[in-house]
């Protein structure tokens, strides 16, 4: 009961999940549904808002195999299910945010002008 | 001159190759801990460079530093509290952003981080290109590249090791500006628990602060303090509130973006990505159609190697230790009724000896496990039992404890630590003794040559694998559906990219874990020989009432020893599964070592023999019992009493003795009821029960 409802909860945000994307699409992550439990170990696989996913086999079945940043990982498809992606011009808010975070590069500027100047 | 000693860990990513460093550094001088003991979570070594003499400590992989897995506690808990001089991350530098991240963290630590970025050659071949002195000092660590498995930078990449010990100045860690709100929330939580904690340097604060932010279970327990838990909801708030994404996800997303943005100034990929070569092999090894033969077909050949293999190397060590027990008999008078004689003999050569003849077969299973992990397919095992797992409720993790169970149940328990949640990790740790370890090997290996025809052979052992594997799954599902009821935690794993194992990682790899076992037969293997020897041999029968013929002497004596009065105790029991009180005696035996049960026989055997030369065990076994004993035994073995050795692991990794015990009571009464279902049914319909 209380799972359907986080489910059309997270629906009503315009997020597919995951384990419904047809293979060889191109999605980019949005979060995780159903609390935050295991936030940080997605993080550390590289799955961070905005983070491009490819999926590389979805069988409707079993596990899904998805690129992120260079390396292949499987998801159990309960995992799969709880994972909200959109496709590319899905969710432009997030999106904006990976560009901004990753182009600005906020913190370099500062580091390399301090390193080079020590 | 006085040499500098200094400790370095070994810290980077599952597959990066980080074992394949620590193998080049330290050679051969590496010792594994004490079994079970403590230390095989983390491997150390030593190694000499210069005038520095270096301990290098090698981490389990990881991915963060997060207190998710044991393996992450593990490692974070060496880098907090043990402080190594250095810390050589290793990254894997095809796939730098992820590598990166951990790397990150370790700095954020305040450790002396040493970048190595290892199969720098295959980045080369895909097209990357580093400005590393420019990375290098965005980072604000040294990079060195290596090539693991060329054996290529090492001496490069101690060079850094000692000459970043030798400079006096304090680490300087990447400042990472987390930006408002982040920043200041920092500071906040900072003041918090400094005022209700002591830290030692100004760094471990600021790691503290951060990490209580990002909801570490660990650290707050550290903490605790109500205080400063309050500060940490509030910040965590209004983080929140600010920019729409808990703290935790914004923390990471930030450390990315750094990385990132480091990697855009001095990374270039000249090449556009394209299907690497692990990707072409994939599409056929875990095809939704040819994948499982494929992994069925391994297995097979896996079991295969070990026996076709393993038989000749067997028959020359049998050779040996007959030949050894003559030639030490030989220094006795002939008819000599010494005890030393008959305890050297028939007890230490006797009962190690059956032991040691199985060596080889345990060498190679060990091997072709190592083969198999090195080379990456174990990960694409898993991906394809995945499915499968589901349906007994555990996930495709599960199944490399599972697998690793084959050579020996207590790595396997071990292995049970990566998964992360507890009722996956328990149901997995109950079942693992079911997967037919190594040491049952020696049972079967002299089990079925002696009642089943050489066709019956191969087919047969497979069958009494399969009966384990099938039992597990089974015990698995009821498991899951009463005990631990629950949903099944995500899974999640890395497939790593193919590579040719080297015969150095797999020499190592099977000589660690072979050579508990050779050790456990140098230890308690012989202390039990002799035990057992002496159960076997005491109290004699008096010369006195010498009975009628020489077979009935031997039986009557043998049955006026203690094992023969405790074998006769219990043999009601066993009477209906077939099993006499000889057997019972070696089951005994068993329980302290599986392997233990053949060499108990063999001295029962040997000890009660007319002549101990005149006839092997195997032909004694046969004119002694029905093929459908030995099935019984073999099955028996098979589920029944985990060793001792496992107990006490399942009572460390679950940390209580409820979970050990019910694992011991669990088994032996489910072997008890199979095997008597078996005997039972079998005698009825008359199979098995020979000429």
């Amino acid at each position: 009961m209380r799972n359907t409802f986080r489910e059309s909860s997270c629906r009503a945000l315009n997020d597919t999940p995951l384990s419904s994307v047809s293979p060889g699409s191109l999605v980019f992550f949005g979060k995780a549904c159903g609390g935050c439990g295991f936030t940080a170990r997605l993080a550390a696989l590289g799955l961070v808002p905005g983070a491009p996913i490819e999926v590389c086999r979805n069988d409707g079945r079993g596990p899904l195999l998805v690129r992120v940043k260079d390396s292949r990982i499987m998801l159990g498809r309960g995992m799969a299910e709880k994972l909200l992606v959109c496709y590319r011009f899905g969710c432009p808010g997030r999106m904006m945010r990976h560009i901004a975070t990753t182009a600005f590069a906020p913190s370099l500027a500062p580091v390399q002008a301090a390193r080079t100047g020590a | 001159m006085k040499m500098k000693k200094i400790i370095v860990a070994l810290a980077g990513n599952p597959n990066s190759g980080k074992t394949t460093l620590f193998n080049n550094l330290t050679g051969s001088h590496q010792h594994v801990g004490n079994y079970p003991g403590v230390t095989v979570e983390k491997k150390e070594g030593y190694c000499r460079h210069g005038d520095v003499e270096i301990t290098v400590v090698d981490l389990p992989g990881t991915y963060s530093l997060t207190a998710y897995s044991i393996e992450e506690v593990v490692t974070r808990n060496f880098l907090v509290m043990n402080k190594p001089d250095v810390v050589v991350c290793v990254i894997d530098a095809s796939n730098l952003e992820r590598n990166l991240y951990l790397a990150l963290q370790i700095m954020e630590l305040g450790a002396r981080v040493v970048l190595a970025f290892n199969m720098s050659d295959m980045a080369h071949a895909r097209g990357i290109e580093f400005n590393l002195p420019l990375l290098a000092m965005l980072l604000g660590a040294p990079i060195v590249e290596t090539v693991g498995h060329k054996n290529m930078g090492m001496s490069e990449l101690l060079d850094a090791v000692t000459r970043s010990t030798g400079a006096e100045v304090q680490p300087k860690p990447p400042e990472i500006h987390y930006g408002e709100p982040v920043d200041s929330a920092i500071a906040r939580v900072r003041r918090a628990a400094a005022a209700n904690h002591r830290f030692t340097d100004p760094h471990e604060e600021y790691w503290v602060a951060l990490k209580l932010l990002e909801n570490d279970a660990e650290v707050a327990k550290r903490i605790n303090s109500d205080e400063a838990r309050q500060v940490v909801l509030s910040e965590q708030a209004r983080i929140e509130s600010v920019l729409g994404d808990s703290a935790e996800m914004i923390i990471a997303d930030r450390r990315y973006g750094f990385i990132a943005g480091a990697c855009r100034e001095a990374v270039r990929s000249t090449v556009e990505a394209r299907r690497t070569r692990s990707e072409r092999i994939d599409e056929i090894v875990i095809h939704r159609v040819w994948g499982l033969p494929i992994f069925l077909g391994m297995m097979y050949l896996v079991f295969w190697l070990t026996f076709t293999v393993g038989t000749p190397p067997m028959e020359w060590l049998e050779i040996l230790f007959g030949w050894l027990g003559g030639w030490v008999a030989g220094w006795w008078p002939e008819n000599s009724g010494s005890m030393l004689k008959s305890l050297v003999v028939d007890g230490i050569i006797g009962g190690v000896g059956g032991v040691l003849v199985f060596l080889p077969n345990i060498f190679l299973l060990f091997l072709a496990i190592a083969a198999l992990e090195d080379s990456g397919y174990m990960a694409r095992a898993a991906f394809m039992m995945d499915r499968l797992m589901h349906k007994i409720g555990l996930h495709g993790k599960s199944f490399i404890p599972m697998l690793t169970g084959f050579g020996c149940s207590i790595p396997a328990i071990m292995a049970t630590r990566t998964l992360e949640n507890q009722r996956d990790r328990l149901t997995t740790m109950l079942v693992v003794p079911l997967m037919s370890c190594g040491a049952r090997l020696p049972i079967y290996a002299l089990i079925i040559p002696a009642f089943f025809p050489e066709i019956w052979r191969a087919p047969m052992l497979w069958m009494i694998y399969i009966i384990g594997i099938a039992l597990a799954i089974g015990c698995a599902k009821i498991l899951r559906a009463t005990l631990f009821k629950g949903e099944s935690e995500p899974f999640v794993m890395e497939l790593p990219p193919y590579r040719l194992p080297t015969w150095k990682g797999l020499w190592l790899h099977m000589w660690e874990r072979g050579g508990l076992y050779l050790k456990k037969a140098g230890t308690v293997i012989l202390g039990i020989s002799i035990v057992l020897w002496a159960l076997t041999s005491f109290p004699r029968l008096p010369e006195s009432n010498a009975p009628k013929t020489e077979t009935e002497q031997q039986a009557a004596e043998l049955a006026h020893t203690f094992a023969g009065r405790i074998g006769r105790a219990i043999e009601p029991a066993l009477r209906p599964m077939g099993f006499d009180w000889r057997i019972g005696t070696a089951m005994i035996g068993a329980f302290a070592a599986k392997e233990v049960f053949v060499a108990q026989l063999g001295i029962v055997y040997s000890v009660g023999a007319a002549d101990e030369k005149s006839e092997s065990l195997r032909d004694k076994l046969r004119e002694k019992y029905s093929p459908l004993v030995g099935f019984c035994i073999m099955l028996f073995m098979l589920i029944s009493t985990p060793c001792m050795a496992t107990i006490a692991v399942t009572r460390r990794e679950s940390n209580s003795w409820k979970w050990a015990l019910f694992q011991l009571g669990g088994l032996t009464a489910m072997a008890y009821v199979l095997t008597l279902i078996v005997y039972q049914v079998g005698s009825a319909l008359g199979l098995g029960l020979g000429a």
